[in-house]
């Protein structure tokens, strides 16, 4: 009894000893250390008359796709689905094991009934590596994708100001011109720091978008200014750039880029 | 970051009946999971420590390509010239470096020549290849191509290098204007083809090419990056197949047993930061995408790839070991080191 309780003491003793100096650790990776990629959502039109189409594709194995408009109600997404008014959509894949995926956000605008006819000019010209279709493509409600480089429906720029000329072809009541804007830090691609609207000399609109203080995820964002209730026969739309990359950002102390896709009269 | 400690040669205390169940138990450690990436016969965990060095002592920016050299160490090749290569051994422990003049380090091929390992660097911003011995002597330079297709250096942008049987070298010229180059081993050219166009014989950033020896014959397969296409020619220079895999943005092939691994540095629509592995089978099926969606294939057409899992940025080359494991250098990641997945 006592030879096989050394025998045991021994053999452990050498176990450990076999693992402490022969193991080789490694740390590997956990599932709850891990984040879901996102759904991609496909939209018939971010700018819509009457509904908006919505449909969630490459959904990660195993995971559920839930969303919210304008932060109301979550619900499951079970397949494609309508909206009919103005929103922010909301989606997201989540899973058990693993880390919910990044939020995806966009903003659907319906459209006013009507067509607001107007020409545009740039000044300065975009780069010529991000042309666009020209400045006249501001107004032809045809969106780009987050993926920048898939035609040519964003214009980038790389200066401190942008200014948007728009004639109106005739006196028209407007309350909201929406700038449709991308942001893709991955890119150097950031928001501006102020949109202003200028009418007849005078600045009539103006908004403030906070220095991102850290990386944000790509997104498209609509960007809405005010204006008095009126009537408006000419407009300036000047888009302040960020000066500089921001300090966090490998790019700190370049001029960052200005991507810009739509403007909508409302 | 709460990480389990696995620990490699638990098989050895499970025989003499000390469980490691009851170890990690009292630990309270069970609840933590490995993730398993992967698919079928190609699934693995996932080592994101590998290589980590002091990166003031050893710092990379890309970490481009690694190849594994005829002592088994791992050889990495990065754009940062204060030590552009980096040995490693496979437990991720710094053998030795070496490498200040390669700016642009890109591809880098190992090919043993008379029992002697050398490295060919193709080095986009130099425009030119550079063969060296292993230790970093170099041997011979391929500079630019003295032919009437290119009129200034800054039009060569070569990515990649194959080494065929009889010391022929192929040169793919993936940034630049997307010629395949083949040159006999003194370093003549002997031909040109593919190039920019629309037709299927032509590329669109041939990024990576390799020597496929798999059927007993050589042939090269070669990649058409921004086409998610995978292209095999005769040596000669015929195109003889196309393979499609729609949704990955493959860098080169790199042919270990009957299979393709290929780095995928975007994947979907091409967004950033949306890589994953491409693992294909001795038929070029796609069988297993570590990182990424479940291949599927419908009426013999392999379904749009994407990421499932955040693991990956930009994977930029995969080199597999002899043990099946593989390493993954990434390009734009942060600067970070390459990751090792242990083939479960």
């Amino acid at each position: 009894m006592i030879r096989r309780g050394l025998f045991l003491f021994y053999s452990i003793i050498l176990l450990i000893l076999g693992c402490s100096t022969n193991a080789h650790r490694v740390d590997f990776l956990q599932e709850q250390e891990v984040q879901l990629a996102s759904p991609k959502i496909i939209i018939d039109s971010i700018l819509f008359k009457k509904s908006a189409k919505i449909e969630a594709i490459n959904i990660p194995t195993g995971s559920k796709v839930y969303y919210t408009i304008n932060s109301r109600e979550k619900k499951k997404y079970n397949g494609p689905f309508y909206i009919s008014e103005t929103g922010q959509l909301e989606v997201i894949a989540k899973t058990s094991n693993y880390q919910s995926s990044e939020s995806i956000s966009l903003e659907l605008i319906k459209l006013p009934k009507k067509k607001i006819e107007a020409s545009l000019s740039f000044s300065p010209e975009p780069s010529e590596s991000y042309p666009g279709n020209g400045p006249s493509s501001l107004l032809d409600l045809e969106r780009g994708t987050l993926n920048f480089k898939d035609g040519n429906a964003w214009s980038g720029f790389q200066h401190s100001a942008i200014e948007i000329d728009i004639k109106l072809e005739r006196p028209t009541s407007l309350s909201t011109v929406f700038c449709s804007i991308l942001q893709d830090h991955n890119s150097w691609i950031f928001q501006p720091h102020k949109i202003q609207i200028w009418s007849g000399g005078k600045e009539i609109g103006n908004t403030n978008i906070s220095i991102p203080m850290e990386f944000k995820n790509p997104s498209m964002n609509f960007i809405s200014i005010n204006l008095p209730e009126g009537t408006y026969k000419d407009l300036k739309v000047k888009i302040i750039n960020l000066k500089n990359i921001p300090a966090w950002h490998p790019g700190a102390g370049t001029p960052p880029w200005l991507f810009i896709d739509e403007i909508i009269l409302k | 970051m709460i990480r389990r400690k696995f620990i490699s040669n638990l098989t050895l205390c499970s025989l003499a009946g000390f469980t490691p169940k009851g170890l990690l138990e009292a630990t309270n450690l069970l609840e933590y999971k490995d993730v398993i990436i992967g698919h079928h016969s190609h699934r693995y965990k996932v080592d994101l420590n590998w290589g980590g060095l002091d990166s003031t002592q050893y710092p990379v920016n890309d970490c481009h390509e690694m190849v594994q050299d005829s002592k088994g160490r791992i050889v990495l090749l990065t754009n940062h010239v204060k030590n552009n290569v980096i040995i490693y051994n496979k437990e991720g422990q710094l053998e030795e470096v070496w490498g200040t003049e390669f700016p642009g380090a890109h591809g880098l091929t190992l090919s043993v020549e008379g029992g002697a390992d050398f490295l060919y660097i193709t080095d986009n911003e130099r425009h030119e290849i550079i063969k060296t011995t292993i230790g970093g002597k170099v041997v011979q330079t391929f500079p630019v191509p003295n032919t009437k297709e290119y009129k200034e250096a800054g039009q060569y942008v070569p990515t990649e290098t194959a080494i065929a049987e009889n010391g022929d070298i192929y040169v793919a010229d993936g940034y630049g204007l997307q010629y395949i180059l083949h040159y006999n081993a003194m370093g003549e050219l002997l031909n040109i083809f593919g190039g920019k166009g629309a037709g299927p014989e032509y590329f669109d950033n041939a990024h990576g090419i390799c020597i496929d020896r798999r059927s007993g014959v050589e042939t090269l397969l070669i990649t058409a990056r921004m086409r998610n296409q995978l292209k095999r020619f005769s040596m000669d220079g015929k195109l003889l197949e196309i393979i499609d895999l729609p949704g990955a943005y493959i860098c080169r092939p790199v042919i270990h047993g009957d299979h393709v691994y290929l780095a995928t540095i975007w994947s979907g629509d091409g967004q950033p930061n949306t890589g994953f592995i491409s693992i294909l089978d001795k038929n070029n099926q796609l069988i297993s995408a570590p990182g990424g969606s479940t291949p599927i294939y419908q009426d013999g057409k392999l379904q749009s790839m994407f990421q499932t899992l955040k693991i990956f940025k930009h994977p930029h080359d995969v080199c597999i070991d002899d043990h099946e494991n593989l390493y993954v250098a990434q390009w734009n990641a942060g600067k970070t080191y390459p990751i090792k997945l242990y083939r479960v």
